[in-house]
């Protein structure tokens, strides 16, 4: 007889749990879930408040040029449209975690949440990138029609590319070190058992 | 939801609690994390309890609930307390016959269980169930032939472990 089915032999007679009574049951229900589901939701609202409150509370330039005002307008409408299309997309992601849906199913509509808080953070660090670019063209733009000398233009010009580039690297860095740091360590287990199903599946087939 | 529906959820748990006992003591170590999982999962079978339509059996929809709960939804212990060893606390009062020796191998067969991933404690819990494959592989989610060649490795695999700890 093999280990598991020895085990087997006693699994079903064995009811020696501490019985919990009714009232303790009907306590538990009415708790706070620790799930990674509501740590997901939780995260994942406070980033749609932070990014949502940077973006009204940075202070808007007023724009000489009737090209950048149009330029911003189109972006400030781009940006509400892609954060409304987020919000939208994390809803209904939600909605289709059910607990009752076979493994596989449950642990990709978890992974589906978190790619869309994935993609939402990568958005708003390209807007946040966009922006600052537009901001450095306008500079030059400026600097060139008050008619600043070639030196202070190419200054201008030389020290707006460095910074353009070294923000990048920035964004990028921040960008998966937050993923890094924050899921990593929540969906760490989800991650580790997801890749166990999806290796059953491919070692087989 | 109303009270009558909280009545008769706790009426049924409370007479299927085992279901959750079972599943808890494969995934938890010791009792505060088999206390800790058990509510979980408590909380998400009455969060899914307006999805039970009643014609499938009451412990069918729970383990899958409480399954998928170990798996995908538990995170782990909220807070660490002092710590009583699961199987020194109640492998003791498991049979009515004690008999040492046979508790000393359930218990090596444990530790072997429990050093399983989340996905081979799933397949050993339906296979300890009398889960057929088709059940095993609607529930995980995978194909019938996958689950029974994983079941198979399974049984090797802990045959290996136990013979690593120099046997029973």
């Amino acid at each position: 007889m093999d280990g598991l089915d020895l085990l087997k032999q006693h699994w079903k007679d064995n009811n020696s749990f501490p019985k919990i009574q009714k009232n303790e049951l009907q306590a538990m229900l009415h708790k706070s879930s620790s799930s990674i589901v509501k740590w997901i939701f939780t995260i994942c609202c406070v980033e749609f408040i932070v990014w949502i409150t940077i973006s009204i509370f940075i202070p808007a330039e007023r724009e000489d040029f009737l090209f950048f005002q149009v330029a911003d307008v189109i972006y400030n409408v781009v940006f509400y449209a892609f954060i409304f299309f987020f919000i939208y997309q994390f809803y209904t992601l939600l909605i289709r975690i059910k607990n009752t849906s076979n493994t596989r199913k449950l642990i990709e509509s978890i992974l589906a949440v978190r790619t869309n808080a994935h993609n939402y953070i990568r958005f708003n660090l390209i807007a946040a990138y966009a922006a600052f670019g537009i901001q450095f063209i306008q500079l030059i733009v400026k600097e060139y029609t008050h008619r600043s000398s070639w030196g202070e233009m190419i200054f201008v010009l030389v020290l707006g590319s460095i910074l353009f580039t070294l923000f990048g690297f920035l964004f990028i860095w921040l960008f998966k070190l937050y993923f890094k740091i924050l899921y990593g360590i929540l969906l760490k287990k989800l991650n580790s058992n997801y890749d166990e199903l999806i290796r059953l599946e491919e070692n087989e087939t | 939801m109303n009270k009558n529906k909280e009545i008769e959820f706790v009426g049924l748990l409370e007479q299927h609690q085992n279901v959750l006992h079972k599943i808890c003591k494969l995934y938890a170590s010791d009792l505060d994390t088999h206390k800790d999982l058990f509510q979980e999962m408590v909380i998400q079978l009455w969060r899914s309890y307006p999805t039970f339509k009643g014609d499938s059996k009451f412990t069918t929809w729970a383990y899958r609930v409480a399954l998928n709960t170990a798996i995908s939804l538990y995170r782990g212990k909220k807070r660490k307390i002092t710590t009583v060893d699961w199987d020194n606390s109640l492998q003791n009062i498991c049979y009515e016959e004690y008999d040492p020796a046979q508790e000393e191998k359930l218990k090596t067969l444990y530790g072997a269980v429990r050093q399983l991933n989340d996905i081979e404690k799933a397949l050993v819990y339906m296979y300890l169930e009398d889960k057929d494959y088709t059940e095993i592989s609607e529930t995980l989610g995978i194909s019938e032939v996958n689950a029974r060649v994983k079941m198979n490795r399974i049984k090797t695999k802990l045959k290996s472990m136990i013979n690593q700890n120099g046997g029973y």
